[in-house]
């Protein structure tokens, strides 16, 4: 072991906090002046060190410290402690019931007015004219036989996002359809049969039979100078 | 129907029983933990700073910061390496903050306005040592200062610095003798 070898040896063994060196560098150092020389020059060296360090760690600590330190709290909230539960149990209620309207209003069909955005369309209300409206045994009109606990139905109502196409009927189509729904009440069986689904057809196959051809002349269409 | 009880006057309801017990609790929790590691934040403090007024300041400051969040701190190890590491940073950045200022003083000083030359007696060896020595330790990479103060700090084992640093005890081992090897080579 030589020289630089024992003295980085040295120096990593006082930087470690070793209080003593290992067999073989005693034995260099006591054999060799230059390095006993520097070993005493490093431990005076970290001694110093070690004791600077605890000179700038254990400064004394001034007495103003913690009353400055509550006369500073006094001016704040106490500490800081976990929520207590009703505060708690308040904030969770809080938010169940946020969470449950917002629902609510989502799925709930839409009762205000038509928005601006979005056209509300509704079908033009179809009047009678007083000579096709069915008589009744009684002079009552269709509304008037109403139950009293009966809501007026409203008329469906479509909502689109864009407006529909709009579509022109003749006067007289108008009319030719109102006395049509007009008489449905009499014509039960037209109405029945209306309203019922129509039977299920039951497809019959159908033969067709081969086209036969006895002759065919293939003329051109312009006339050849042999014609 | 709503029923009413009447409560006696001196008597609290149960909620409120509850929470004043609480928060008593966590005034003497907090009171235990200042008396316990009031004086190492400003040791750590005084540490990087070098300065006893910027020190406490320093501390009062972590310890203001370590009371609002008392809720989340009142385990005492968490506590106490919480309370070191903020005090270390918020230390830190007002030493960078006085050294820039320093350096932008006296690049603009004139000749005539720079300090006085240091008096015989702060020529004295162990005082020139020890500055050499504070000057060395400002060198150090942070983590590197950080290990050599607190093992110095009186009364803290290695075991006790990696707890307070959250790292394993040979992290503490290993940076310490690199510290105080880079430390020599300084002082040298």
């Amino acid at each position: 072991m030589n020289c630089r070898e024992v003295r980085e040896k040295i120096t990593e063994s006082l930087a470690a906090g070793g209080a003593s060196l290992l067999s073989g560098e005693t034995t260099h150092v006591n054999s060799c002046s230059v390095c006993r020389e520097f070993y005493e020059k490093e431990r005076a060296l970290f001694a110093s060190m070690d004791a600077g360090l605890q000179i700038a760690a254990n400064s004394q600590v001034p007495p103003s410290l913690l009353p400055g330190l509550r006369a500073r709290l006094e001016r704040g909230p106490g500490p800081r402690t976990s929520l207590n539960p009703g505060w708690r149990f308040a904030l969770l209620a809080a938010a169940s019931v946020l969470v449950l309207s917002f629902l609510v209003v989502r799925h709930l069909p839409d009762s205000r007015g038509p928005t601006p955005d979005r056209a509300s369309v509704t079908p033009p209300e179809i009047t009678r004219p007083a000579s096709v409206v069915p008589p009744t045994g009684s002079g009552e009109t269709a509304h008037s036989r109403r139950s009293p606990r009966q809501e007026p139905k409203r008329l469906p109502r479509y909502e689109v996002s864009e407006p529909l196409a709009e579509v022109i009927v003749l006067a007289e189509e108008r009319e030719a359809f109102v006395r049509f729904v007009a008489k449905l009440p009499d014509e039960r069986a037209v109405a029945l049969a209306l309203a019922n689904p129509a039977p299920p057809r039951k497809d019959i196959p159908v033969e067709v039979a081969l086209l036969q051809i006895d002759e065919l002349h293939v003329r051109p269409l312009e006339p050849t100078e042999e014609e | 129907m709503q029923e009413l009880v009447l409560i006696p006057p001196g008597r609290v309801l149960e909620g409120d029983a509850t929470r004043e017990a609480e928060e008593a609790a966590a005034g003497r929790e907090w009171e235990l933990r200042l008396t316990e590691c009031a004086p190492l934040a400003f040791r750590v403090a005084q540490g990087v700073l070098r300065n006893a007024a910027d020190a406490e300041e320093v501390a009062q400051e972590a310890l203001l910061r370590a009371y609002r969040k008392f809720d989340r701190l009142r385990e005492a190890g968490h506590f106490r390496s919480w309370l070191v590491r903020i005090t270390f940073r918020l230390a830190l950045d007002r030493w960078r903050a006085a050294r820039r200022r320093e350096q932008r003083e006296a690049a603009w000083a004139m000749p005539e306005h720079r300090p006085a030359p240091p008096s015989a007696e702060e020529l004295a060896a162990s005082r020139e040592f020890q500055g050499r020595l504070e000057r060395a330790l400002e060198e150090l990479p942070d983590k590197f200062r950080m290990v050599v103060l607190l093992s110095a700090i009186q009364g803290y084992t290695l075991e006790e610095v990696s707890g307070m640093l959250e790292v394993p005890v040979g992290t503490v081992k290993s940076r310490l003798f690199f510290a105080r090897k880079q430390l020599a080579e300084k002082l040298r």
